[in-house]
């Protein structure tokens, strides 16, 4: 169709076209524009709705930390592994948690986890993580030294 | 408020070191270099002095900051007004910008916020405040603690800069909590310091927006179990501070330091902090100027090599990953949905200001930024693909807080780059006409860098901000 126009109509028709991508180009910059401040506002409101209640937020704990936190006091030597024994009543995945809130309350002692008690006789000490264990005597060839809550330093007898 | 007295001597000591490195006068711009080097000194010098064998007490670590201080207080010392020259012109011709004061108000109440609540995330418990602790008793790196294969859940294998920086609060008496807390209120400082730097090209009112934006930026020091205490923000912040020193051209003696001082410590800032300072190294190093590219090469792929030896040298395990192509494939399959299923509103924000970024005008300095972007995105979903826990848990658990690492800064810069430039009807060659963004082309000069100095409307051509 173009081939059948003069060479003016030519000129006008490219200049045409040329202003319009010019004007889409640009309107499409200005949008740009106005969505990026329009994201950056958004940003800005969502960060304050976020953070607004956080004056009157006090930091919270992990429900099993308070189980744990007497842990702090025990008697126990720095830089010693100490085996860490959560019996098989608590899933492994709160086992886990067990040991981590372990590390966090005592991060000088190399904790090693277990399920029983070791067998091994050169082990004289040892952490247990029991709910019942207060209303329980200690285990045969142990002797209780330390308890607080869930948390029980034992010792091995010696015979 | 206790937690808060490492970082301010560490901020006074960058302050001292960020007029040597570089030629800033800007009271932001010094702001967020000032903030970026008091992370850089303080775990560097803990670094140099566990290499050293020199234990963590509070004087040997004081030690690393004095030169700083004194630099800092030497126009006091001299009589002068006792305020650094940025400030005391300000102050002088009394010409703070109502748009300026909004933005120091804003960002300075988010430091307020942060620093009141001790850090309480559970990352921070069991990962990185757990690090510090052993850290800060160890009076050094604890490698033993780390390679204890028992002590897999705390990510032995992630770079230590996080966990240094709390734990020198630890050392000089602070509880973790706090100690996160106040180094967490400085990052807030630097974040919307380098926003407003970045986006200045644009005028004050979105260097504003960009200033707030960044310091009040969602997850990102949020208080809640998932982000209260995390990396995150510092790996924010020090990429912000990188592209902010990308911008200066090497007729600014310094710049370069300063970037090579961000990108070291972005590489030593969790492992997605090492893949960004990468990528940001590969995209943007023609940028640098070609006696410099070394320096800044060597200086952010050796503390990242220096660690990785430590690792191998101690059997520090590290992150577990699954080469597996059936397990990729499923994977990838089911990563859109697992998305879908983490959308919170802060996710679905991210998820619009990256495409915010990617289709930014094509301006010369954006280009490289979009690169890093996509590249990071994409390294981002290679990791979940190869990672061995479950897909849904993984995604809804870190992809919020992760992808918000280059976000503050990338907003800041295409705002301050493209908006600048969409805003300018001027003819060509006039005094307007040149480019005014931080990271334009290669003849950018060091008035193309710092537009607020030689606004035609400001005479004097001095501004505060």
């Amino acid at each position: 169709m173009a081939k059948r126009c003069t060479p003016i109509t030519n000129n006008i028709l490219d200049s045409l076209k040329l202003s319009g991508a010019m004007l889409l180009r640009m309107s499409l910059r200005d949008l740009w524009r106005w969505s990026a401040v329009t994201a950056a506002a958004a940003t800005l409101i969502l960060g304050l709705a976020i953070d607004f209640p956080r004056p009157t937020r006090q930091p919270t704990e992990p429900a099993w930390a308070a189980h744990l936190r007497p842990l702090r006091q025990a008697p126990l030597m720095q830089r010693r592994p100490v085996p860490l024994v959560v019996p098989g009543g608590f899933t492994p995945g709160d086992a886990r948690k067990l040991l981590m809130e372990a590390a966090w309350q005592r991060p000088d002692v190399y904790w090693r986890p277990a399920t029983h008690l070791p067998e091994a006789p050169q082990i004289r000490e040892l952490v247990l993580v029991d709910p019942r264990s207060v209303d329980r005597s200690p285990p045969q060839g142990w002797r209780r030294t330390w308890s607080k809550g869930w948390i029980s330093v034992l010792q091995r007898e010696v015979p | 408020m206790t937690g808060l007295a490492v970082p301010v001597v560490a901020l006074i000591s960058g302050w001292g070191w960020v007029g040597l490195v570089g030629d800033e006068r800007n009271l932001a711009g010094r702001l967020a270099g000032a903030t970026a080097l008091a992370a850089v000194l303080t775990g560097g010098w803990l670094a140099l002095l566990d290499l050293c064998g020199i234990p963590w007490r509070p004087s040997a670590m004081a030690a690393g900051w004095l030169p700083g201080v004194v630099l800092a207080l030497l126009p006091v010392l001299r009589q002068l007004p006792g305020i650094p020259a940025a400030l005391d012109e300000a102050w002088n011709t009394r010409r703070l910008s109502p748009w300026a004061a909004i933005a120091a108000a804003g960002v300075g109440a988010r430091a307020v916020v942060v620093a009141t609540v001790p850090a309480f995330g559970w990352d921070f418990r069991y990962i990185w405040g757990l690090k510090a602790r052993v850290f800060a008793m160890a009076y050094g790196h604890d490698l033993r603690w780390l390679a204890r294969p028992v002590h897999a859940f705390a990510r032995p294998g992630y770079p230590p800069l996080w966990s240094d920086l709390v734990a020198s609060g630890l050392v000089a008496g602070t509880s973790a909590g706090r100690a996160a807390a106040g180094w967490g209120a400085l990052l807030a400082v630097g974040i919307g310091a380098a926003c407003w730097r970045l986006a200045r090209p644009a005028g004050r009112p979105i260097a504003t927006l960009a200033a707030l934006a960044g310091a009040w930026f969602p997850t990102l020091l949020a208080p809640d179990v998932f982000h209260s205490g995390s990396a995150e923000p510092l790996a924010a912040f020090l990429f912000a501070v990188a592209l902010l020193a990308l911008g200066r051209k090497d007729e600014l003696p310094g710049s370069p330091h300063l970037l090579a001082a961000a990108l070291a410590s972005l590489a030593v800032t969790k492992n997605e902090g090492g893949v960004l300072a990468l990528l940001v190294l590969v995209c943007f190093l023609r940028r640098v100027d070609t006696g410099r590219r070394v320096w800044v090469a060597l200086a952010t792929v050796g503390p990242l090599a220096v660690w990785q030896a430590a690792m191998a040298a101690t059997g520090i395990p590290r992150e577990a990953m699954v080469f597996h192509l059936s397990h990729m494939v499923t994977r990838a399959a089911a990563l859109p949905s697992a998305v879908a299923a983490a959308a919170k509103p802060a996710l679905v924000l991210e998820i619009v200001l990256v495409m915010v970024v990617l289709t930014a005008p094509a301006f010369p300095g954006v280009r490289p930024l979009k690169a890093v972007l996509f590249l990071w995105l994409t390294a981002l979903a290679s990791a979940y693909l190869l990672s061995p826990y479950d897909l849904v848990w993984h995604v809804q658990t870190s992809l919020e807080r992760v992808m918000a690492i280059p976000l503050p800064g990338a907003l800041a810069l295409v705002l301050g780059t493209a908006a600048s430039q969409g805003s300018r009807r001027v003819p060509p060659g006039s005094r307007q006409s040149r480019p005014q963004s931080a990271l334009e082309g290669e003849n950018a000069t060091v008035g193309s860098c710092f537009p607020a100095e030689s606004a035609p409307d400001d005479p004097v051509g001095r501004r505060f901000a």
